[in-house]
């Protein structure tokens, strides 16, 4: 029999983590998993997330374990009051300091696992690498193709000046 | 595989996106408006490629806050991306600039709460809306517009309920409608009796048609407004007449009250008389009048006593007929002077001034009975233009009341100014008799006496005249202190 208050998750390349219950509870996903199948010593599979990126999910949440009861409590102001609040400390930079595919892959196993305060840093993050840049090196910082026509950049430009006409 | 940020899910992409968005006001800066940087700062995110753009004409929240600029595409673009959501717009440019409000106006029931909003201007001119129904009505409850103190809207639905309408200070109303079913009258009185801090009261073509019809009305009850001190209603004769015969007007108040014949209808015979109650006894100020005017002020308007400022100084009262600008006056003059004769006798007028269209003299007559309402008159200008005769065969008479003496007319006049006058040989020796008749009634000499002529060969002959009468029978300046004979050209 094994400790009660630990469970073993295994990524989607069998790599195994024991993490404490309630860190891994920080994913709303999970937790409604661990209230479904009750005590238990079977392992939880997590077949959407690699070991690298499971192994940076739950370094977050151990990190952010003692905000768990905030972020689980009720949604009082909406997802979008919560996302404006939600500071990005110097600690969550660091640990953003990945490469960009890595990065992306935090946040997409952050929205299926559900863990909203990962989402919300993961996001912010990103705003802050868009923040105050042209279309065009948002382009080059994220390598995404500029599918537009010619005439389709000339509407846009003519939208652009409409938002910023005073 | 290497994930990129196209990769990201839609509702991931779009927390970004609105991680762009600005800071809505309620966030801890009540009151407080953001830059036009940061209310659009997000909008270069939709030029980076379709996918992103297609996202973010999806997310209304990215669109709420709107600041209108030099060109309302921006706008535009947002009132269709927000669909049905709250808006927060700020102006940088006149709210009602003739652009935007056509098409604010169905989306008034959606922006937040006007924090600052301290007064609302809306005018709508659209001709083919007779009655703007179809507008949504705004809501401007102490909630959402809680500094709200002045309204003034055209054309507009407006909320008459006394939670909107209790703290205004200021109302101007104009060919607008109340929300909802038709009120009664007792609910337009409703409302306004809890204006406790109404000061300016503008209802043009509001009451009329749009209200249930006042009558009967309610006479024992009396509506007090404290801190009115301007009102103006151009409604229907009748819906004027019930209003002033339930609220009390201070006597400091200025009050304009102002009929539109289209309304006034088959009433025109009736014209002023018809827009005051019979019992004006809740219009103290009809008692304090001293100056007035009645005339044609233009073609399209027929006051009778007072005057816009645009005229002269502001008279504290006013009554006007308005006609389209082909109609007639002129069959009306003589009513319009007894009916101002009727409606103001016994206030303590000192002065006077008759405005009627060009040479239409009236017979002396009607000079008597106006004259004979308001003996307190010192000074009197009469411009029909033409002869004066009439004005000084009446001032020369008698009164001629119904019971009681007869009895001289403005026995205090000091000041007489007649404008646009036409010589005729007999003139100067009638208006002569004339002065030296209330001479020997015993009234005070005329201070001034002012006879301006239309052309400068009149006033050359009537000069003349006085010269040649002078040797023989004397003239004018024997009557009057000082006497202007002078012409226009």
């Amino acid at each position: 029999m094994g400790d009660s208050n630990r469970l073993t998750l295994v990524a989607s390349d069998g790599g195994k983590f024991v993490v404490d219950k309630e860190v891994v509870q920080m994913s709303v996903l999970l937790k409604n998993m661990i209230e479904d199948l009750g005590e238990t010593d079977e392992s939880i599979p997590i077949p959407n997330v690699t070991s690298p990126v499971l192994t940076k999910v739950i370094e977050f949440c151990e990190n952010h374990r003692t905000d768990a009861a905030r972020t689980d409590g009720p949604n009082v102001d909406g997802d979008d009051a919560r996302m404006r609040t939600a500071v990005v400390s110097d600690w969550d930079r660091q640990f953003f300091d990945v490469d960009q595919d890595l990065m992306f892959e935090i946040i997409v196993a952050a929205n299926y696992l559900d863990i909203k305060s990962l989402v919300d840093v993961g996001c912010k993050v990103v705003a802050d690498m868009i923040k105050g840049k042209s279309p065009q090196e948002i382009r080059d910082l994220f390598d995404i193709v500029n599918d537009f026509s010619p005439e389709e950049e000339a509407a846009l430009r003519k939208e652009n000046e409409w938002a910023n006409d005073r | 595989m290497v994930l990129t940020i196209d990769c990201l899910p839609n509702e991931i992409l779009v927390k970004i996106f609105v991680l762009h968005r600005p800071r809505r006001i309620d966030d801890g800066r009540r009151g407080t408006k953001p830059e036009w940087r940061d209310a659009c700062r997000w909008a270069p995110l939709m030029s980076v490629c379709r996918h992103w753009r297609t996202l973010a004409l999806e997310t209304p929240l990215l669109w709420q806050v709107v600041d209108v600029g030099k060109s309302t595409k921006w706008l535009e673009l947002a009132l269709v991306c927000t669909r049905d959501a709250v808006l927060e717009i700020y102006f940088h440019f006149h709210p009602t600039s003739v652009e935007i409000l056509p098409m604010l106006i169905p989306h008034m029931h959606r922006p937040a709460t006007f924090l600052v909003l301290d007064e609302l201007q809306v005018w709508v001119n659209d001709p083919e809306k007779e009655r703007p129904a179809d507008y949504v009505p705004f809501d401007l409850s102490p909630p959402r517009a809680p500094a709200l103190r002045a309204l003034r809207l055209a054309g507009a639905v407006v909320p008459w309920t006394i939670a909107t309408m209790a703290r205004l200070r200021y109302i101007n109303l104009r060919a607008s409608s109340p929300s909802g079913p038709k009120p009664s009258f007792a609910q337009f009185l409703d409302v306004l009796e809890e204006c406790h801090e109404l000061e300016v009261l503008w209802l043009r073509d509001f009451i009329s048609g749009r209200f249930a019809s006042p009558s009967p009305h309610d006479p024992t009850r009396t509506i007090r407004l404290p801190k009115l001190r301007e009102l103006l209603l151009g409604e229907a004769p009748e819906c004027i007449a019930h209003f002033v015969a339930n609220v009390y007007l201070q006597e400091t108040a200025t009050v304009r009250l102002a009929g539109d014949p289209a309304i006034v209808g088959d009433e025109l015979q009736q014209g002023f008389d018809s827009l005051l109650p019979r019992d004006t006894s809740n219009l103290p100020i009809l008692r304090k009048l001293t100056e007035a005017r009645v005339g044609l002020s233009c073609r399209d308007e027929q006051y009778v006593a007072g005057m816009t400022s645009r005229w002269g100084p502001s008279f504290p009262f006013s009554l006007a007929l308005y006609s389209d600008l082909d109609f007639n006056w002129g069959p009306y003059h003589s009513r319009m002077l007894t009916q101002f004769r009727n409606i103001f006798k016994d206030v303590p007028l000192q002065g006077l001034r008759v405005l009627l269209d060009p040479g239409d003299i009236q017979p002396s007559s009607v000079w008597i009975d106006l004259f004979a309402a308001f003996p307190t008159l010192r000074r009197l200008e009469v411009n029909p233009g033409g002869d004066p005769l009439p004005v000084f065969a009446a001032l020369s008479s008698l009164s001629v009341p119904r019971t009681g003496p007869s009895l001289p007319l403005c026995p205090n006049l000091t000041r007489l100014e007649m404008d646009y006058l036409a010589f005729s040989e007999q003139q100067h020796g009638l208006i002569r008799a004339a002065l030296r008749k209330r001479a020997e009634l015993g009234l005070v000499k005329l201070d001034y006496l002012g006879l301006r002529y239309e052309e400068d060969e009149a006033r050359r002959k009537m000069q003349e005249v006085m010269e040649r009468d002078r040797a023989t029978a004397g003239d004018i300046c024997d009557y009057v202190t000082d006497f202007d004979c002078s012409s226009f050209i």
